[in-house]
């Protein structure tokens, strides 16, 4: 009897629901898990180009996986859309955790971009 | 069932329902005094009413603010200019769930860079007991995203 129930709590006890703003950026796509460094709340000394704008939401249940913060489920799902436009890195622009009861949500904003080598000096694109 | 244990039983199935019962408000007591700093809060004690003065023209804070309702994981139901209406998503829990809430936000404009901002939490009968007050970590968030 309780069995439909169990199983409707541990199907609805994770989600994530991504949105990137230009999915198309030109730029091959790099491996799944590939390397990306992660800046938040600080500034990027190398030159670079934005390829994308995401917003992210996770919900976590915590009998089912625990809290969700920014270092594990957001940072690991912005990696993986980082890898597939082809960036090398991400911005945190902001994020929100919240929880009510068992469940946890964090909300993240962020920006993809490619590092760039230029010969001249001029400033990062920000 | 025995009269003896049918009455303990009632009161103990009526006590799940009428203890959390119904809380919060819809409309903020909090108003706008000449006195108030940009970006000050203003809490009342069980955090179902909040307020901000913040630093920010009406239409930006408008925009800030459908965005924290959006990541507290809340649906906007109603929107202009001057008030938005929210609710919580509901979510299937272990115990009780969660989610449900209903948030009430009013947006004043002061002058062109500043706006007053009332939210106000309303949790209902029916799974009042898996519901919490929202408007203080929403002025806080507020605060923090206008400070960006």
């Amino acid at each position: 009897m309780f069995l439909p129930l169990i199983g409707l709590v541990f199907l609805t006890s994770c989600s994530t629901v991504t949105n990137v703003e230009s999915p198309n950026t030109g730029i091959e796509p790099k491996k799944s898990n590939c390397q990306v460094q992660f800046y938040n709340g600080i500034a990027v000394k190398e030159n670079y180009i934005k390829l994308s704008k995401v917003e992210s939401h996770i919900e976590k249940n915590f009998f089912f996986g625990g809290k969700a913060n920014l270092e594990d489920e957001a940072f690991s799902e912005l990696r993986e859309k980082a890898c597939e436009l082809g960036g090398d890195a991400v911005i945190i622009d902001n994020f929100i955790e919240s929880s009510a009861l068992e469940f946890s949500h964090i909300h993240v904003w962020a920006t993809i971009i490619k590092f760039i080598e230029t010969t001249d000096s001029s400033t990062p694109d920000e | 069932m025995n009269k003896n244990k049918a009455i303990p039983t009632i009161l103990f199935l009526s006590s799940i329902f009428i203890l959390p019962g119904c809380g919060g408000t819809r409309l903020s007591k909090l108003s706008y005094d000449e006195s108030y700093q940009l970006n000050q809060i203003n809490k009342a004690e069980d955090c179902y009413d909040a307020s901000i003065f913040l630093d920010a023209d009406i239409q930006i804070a408008n925009d800030i603010t459908r965005k924290v309702l959006v990541a507290i994981d809340a649906t906007i139901q109603e929107d202009s200019l001057s008030f938005i209406r929210a609710q919580r998503n509901r979510h299937i829990g272990v115990f009780v769930g969660s989610g449900g809430e209903q948030l009430f936000i009013t947006l004043q404009e002061i002058n062109d860079n500043s706006t007053f901002i009332t939210v106000a939490t309303k949790t209902g009968f029916v799974g009042g007991a898996g519901q919490i007050s929202w408007s203080c970590k929403v002025v806080e968030e507020l605060a923090k995203m206008t400070s960006k």
